[in-house]
């Protein structure tokens, strides 16, 4: 530890007086936390996870009392920020930001070192945005005309997804678990590549949110149709859409964004990150922003966070052991 | 006349001397963020974007404006200095930038990078301006076929810059295309090539693939001269990093200018092909029309000015599908784009009506970003170029621990590192055979959208390859395609017969 | 060693990888870790190894172009290796394999004043206040900047926490 402490000292000669100051910080005992939170984002940047991520990280110092670290981990469709996850202490200094794709989807279709349910406790989600099915105003006008017609032409209606096996294909296989029909799945990189080819007719229907790629501005201007929402109810942006339930399609999928730790994070801190969480949520700032971006906070903890993606991971593995998906 | 006042009262409200100041802070940010290897303008622009939530929206997205622009322009410094891109599409300023450098014409070769980069990125931001709509209806007409066309077009037209030996060159480019071939296959899933790595997953990132063929290799070669020669003041050092650039280098370039701003207009508004390819192809055409093509890549001021141009262009173009449909065509304009969703303006088809006033402001910024860039790149210049008269033993080292920590910036993974020093390696003994390593870049880069797009054109053509043909767009490619390499050929043929 | 020479072992290098390539890698590395019956019906074009085939077949005949012209070259340039440089970059790479190694272990700021501390010493530099200035100043100056700019960490040692 001497070594630790001279090069400390040159640091400071050197002019560093305030990163070193940060630093100097861990070891000193005091209440949680005591030294910057970390934060593993498993994606790249740009993307809606690692914008929601720094907003809240933006906020949430003022409550916490340490700064919040946004570390992008990406790489391996979240595999490898989740891993990285548990290589870290579980002392409640690391956190992952992760999505329902991250815990629920993933796991079933590619080979993970981490158990997704078991070895992270959710802490706090911040938001979620519904899935939705759109297509072109001048293509379909509904959901019951998407299913006659592909109930007519069978394998003739494109699809366009964000990846093979990833939000927008696990909708359209329980879509056609449910309405028996076949989709023709075109698998692009990333949903706004996949909305575009459907704006410009390339591909029949896409997959999207709400904040995704304009969607819902251009849905307000009549220009594309929203043929079904996977939410429980139907959503205030746009109360005309029915849910898949109610079109016969049993798939409820809301793209959340949240915290989790890794499991053995002592109860207290985590009470306490919530607790600076859940302050946050209601900061004015936060909400003016969060609102900016289309995706206001819903935030929800503790058991019913943990219960809201054991049903999820359910329903996903349910899906993919139908069509015969297994891992090998 | 609605649009004259909505233009008056966005510049009442945009165009003040603090917004034109943020705009130079972030120039000058953003050319000292591009020139570190690896921390991209991607990068930076996503780190600092949170700072601009908390600012007016008339000083936040200036800062932003600036930053996205310096970034473009910084990334080509330390590949003229150091032969160090730190992004793909920097690797084609390198080719002749580091020879200029070497010749002890640093300070010359940044400045036509300056300049260049300034003049595509001007002409991109006019023709944002005064034809965003019909070009974002055009990018909506690109669907797999055309992109697979195009992208067979740009490696045609690249093809162009293959070095001594074309049977090299080419060899070169299908070992990219079997790096490119590494990780999830898009269409079945099947895992290529990862040897169950898991970083290896997503493919070879493009950062350790950068860092590791130009900058590790670069550090292998000049860490061979003897020590004494590498603990001596350099050879060049007295010159202080060169001369300045003389009006007469930008003349002569100046068809290559406008020729690369063009090309990259174009290519940059079509969303998802990025700036390397833009680049790359900017590059090989101007060498193709060039008269002097053999001075290509041994420091030929007319090679940087091909390459920034295009490069920079991309970058004003890029908004057009950003601004115009709300689909960002790279990573940075989606950052872009988030800024500009937290200041409570909303891209996509209903922006101008919503927010014409300052939309018309932002497009002012734009443009008088490019004056700014000037003034800060050209104070800023002297300032890089002086690392040229440091001695090598000290930048040798300084430069690859540089380097290495910028690849593990860019994902925070340390496999990345291996795979950049491992790729160094390679990349040192391609060099010291005389395979040319761009070909093996622009392939690596074109592979994956390449094979996607074709795959995807097929599965919706139900496995019919005639729907490359029968498309419009997607004919029209492969015939200019075709034509490139008819006349490639006859030229080649027609130069052996004259020897 | 003559370049041609370099040129031709090259190519026969090449050659062998190729059929390491078609026969072993690409037959055990291109798998599917899902049991997905839609994959066994799909058309050969899309199969993942139809462009790793292709771009093999070309690498192969574009190798043996290579070794033919190398053979009919007149050219007598000679490549520069010798043993002495050789061993110092071979000591320079092993040195940054284990540098990466080691940086989870003990952190970025503790063992990168000793790697550029190496580094430098291995290029020939003996002035010992531009020896321990620049294997200092560099990693502090990079630990600040990256942190205080960009709120990005670098590498810590597992050992101090």
């Amino acid at each position: 530890m001497k070594k630790i402490k001279i090069i400390k000292n040159i640091g400071c000669i050197l002019g560093i007086v305030i990163s070193m100051g940060l630093m100097a910080n861990t070891g000193l005992a005091g209440k949680f936390p005591t030294k910057p939170i970390r934060v593993i984002v498993p994606t790249g940047p740009g993307g809606s996870t690692d914008v929601t991520s720094r907003l809240v990280a933006s906020v949430v110092h003022q409550y916490l009392g340490q700064p919040m670290i946004v570390m992008l981990k990406g790489g391996a469709a979240g595999t490898i920020g989740m891993a990285a996850t548990m290589a870290e202490k579980a002392d409640g200094y690391t956190l992952v930001f992760g999505t329902g794709n991250h815990t629920s989807i993933v796991p079933h279709v590619r080979k993970v070192t981490y158990d997704s349910l078991n070895d992270f406790i959710p802490v706090f989600k911040v938001n979620n945005d519904p899935y939705l099915i759109i297509s072109r105003s001048d293509r379909f006008k509904n959901f019951k005309q998407l299913i006659d017609e592909m109930k007519a032409n069978p394998g003739k209606i494109s699809f366009g997804s964000n990846g093979l096996y990833g939000n927008g294909h696990s909708m359209i296989l329980k879509i056609e678990l449910d309405a028996k029909v076949k989709f023709k799945h075109v698998p692009f990189k990333g949903g706004g590549p996949a909305i575009r080819s459907m704006l410009g007719g390339h591909v029949d229907t896409a997959g999207g949110l709400f904040a995704s790629a304009g969607t819902l501005g251009r849905y307000k201007n009549g220009s594309v149709n929203i043929l079904g929402i996977a939410a429980e109810k139907r959503d205030k942006l746009a109360p005309d859409v029915p849910t898949f339930r109610e079109q016969g399609v049993d798939f409820v999928y809301q793209l959340w964004r949240g915290f989790m730790a890794k499991k053995g994070t002592p109860q207290d801190r985590i009470d306490i990150i919530v607790d600076a969480l859940s302050k946050t949520m209601k900061d004015k700032t936060f909400l003016r922003l969060m609102k900016a971006v289309g995706s206001p906070p819903n935030p929800l903890h503790g058991k019913e966070f943990k219960n809201m993606i054991l049903a999820e991971h359910k329903q996903f593995g349910a899906i993919f052991k139908q069509v015969g998906v297994t891992k090998k | 006349m609605e649009i004259i006042d909505q233009i008056i009262q966005g510049m009442s409200l945009y165009f003040t001397f603090k917004a034109v100041l943020m705009v130079g802070i972030g120039v000058a940010a953003g050319i000292l963020v591009g020139a570190i290897p690896g921390i991209s303008g991607v990068m930076a622009t996503a780190i600092l974007v949170p700072f601009s939530f908390f600012m007016p929206p008339t000083e936040g997205i200036p800062f932003l404006l600036g930053l996205h622009k310096g970034a473009l322009f910084g990334d080509s410094i330390p590949a003229i200095l150091i032969n160090t891109p730190g992004q793909p599409a920097a690797a084609a300023t390198a080719l002749d930038g580091y020879p200029l450098a070497k010749k002890g014409e640093a300070k010359s070769g940044i400045q036509m990078a300056l300049v260049s980069s300034t003049i595509g990125d001007t002409f991109s931001d006019i023709v944002l301006i005064l034809a965003a709509v019909p070009l974002a209806a055009l990018a909506l007409k690109f669907g797999p076929a055309e992109f697979f066309a195009l992208m067979l077009m740009g490696l045609t037209i690249i093809g162009g810059i293959t070095g001594s030996s074309a049977a090299k060159g080419i060899l070169s480019a299908l070992i990219g295309i079997m790096i490119g071939l590494v990780g999830f296959d898009a269409v079945t899933g099947a895992e290529r090539y990862t040897f169950g790595i898991p970083i290896l997953q997503g493919g070879v990132g493009t950062i350790p693939l950068m860092i590791g063929l130009f900058a590790v290799s670069e550090v292998l070669i000049q860490a061979e001269k003897s020590n004494k020669l590498l603990s001596k003041r350099p050879d060049t050092a007295h010159l202080k990093g060169g001369k300045n650039l003389k009006l007469k280098e930008v003349k002569t370039s100046t068809r290559t200018i406008i020729r690369s701003s063009i090309l990259g207009t174009i290519i940059g508004a079509i969303p998802g092909t990025g700036a390397a390819i833009a680049t790359f192809i900017g590059y090989g055409a101007a060498k193709r029309a060039s008269k002097k093509p053999e001075e290509f890549g041994k420091g030929s001021y007319e090679g940087v000015a091909a390459s920034e141009a295009a490069n920079s262009a991309v970058a004003g173009a890029d908004l057009i599908p950003t601004l115009t449909l709300g689909i960002p065509g790279s990573a940075t304009a989606a950052i872009l784009m988030g800024a500009f969703l937290a200041q409570g303006l909303r891209p996509g088809p209903e922006l101008f009506e919503a927010n014409g006033a300052t939309m018309y402001a932002i497009f002012a910024l734009l443009l008088i970003g490019n004056p700014i860039m000037i003034v800060v790149g050209w104070v800023l210049t002297p300032i890089f170029a002086r690392v040229v008269t440091v001695r090598q033993s000290l930048l040798v080292p300084a430069v690859l621990l540089l380097c290495l920590m910028g690849v593990y910036v860019y994902r925070g993974n340390l496999a990345d590192i291996q795979v950049a020093l491992i790729v160094g390696v390679f990349g040192y003994l391609l060099r010291k055979i005389d395979i040319p390593l761009a070909p093996l870049v622009i392939a690596f880069i074109i592979t994956p959208i390449a094979e996607r797009s074709m795959k995807q054109a097929l599965i919706l053509s139900d496995g019919d390859f005639s729907v490359f043909l029968t498309r419009p767009i997607s004919a029209g490619f492969l015939l200019v395609a075709v034509a490139i390499l008819y006349f490639g050929f006859r030229r080649k043929t027609k130069n052996k017969k004259s020897e | 060693m003559k370049f041609k020479t370099a040129e031709i072992i090259t190519g026969i290098i090449f050659l062998l990888y190729s059929a390491l390539y078609i026969f072993w890698i690409t037959p055990t590395y291109v798998t599917n870790a899902l049991n997905d019956s839609s994959i066994q019906t799909i058309a050969w074009t899309l199969r993942p190894e139809a462009l790793p085939n292709l771009n093999i077949g070309a690498f192969i005949f574009f190798t043996c172009i290579m070794i033919i012209q190398a053979t009919r070259s007149k050219v007598d340039e000679l490549v520069e290796l010798s043993f002495n440089s050789s061993f110092k970059l071979l000591f320079i790479i092993a040195c940054s394999f284990i540098y990466v190694a080691l940086l989870p272990i003990f952190g970025f700021l503790t063992i990168s004043p000793l790697f550029m501390l190496i580094l430098v010493y291995t290029l020939g530099l003996r002035d010992w206040r531009y020896i321990i200035g620049i294997s200092l100043v560099m990693p502090f100056l990079m630990d600040f900047f990256f942190y205080q700019g960009f709120q990005i960490i670098l590498p810590e040692g597992q050992l101090w926490k």
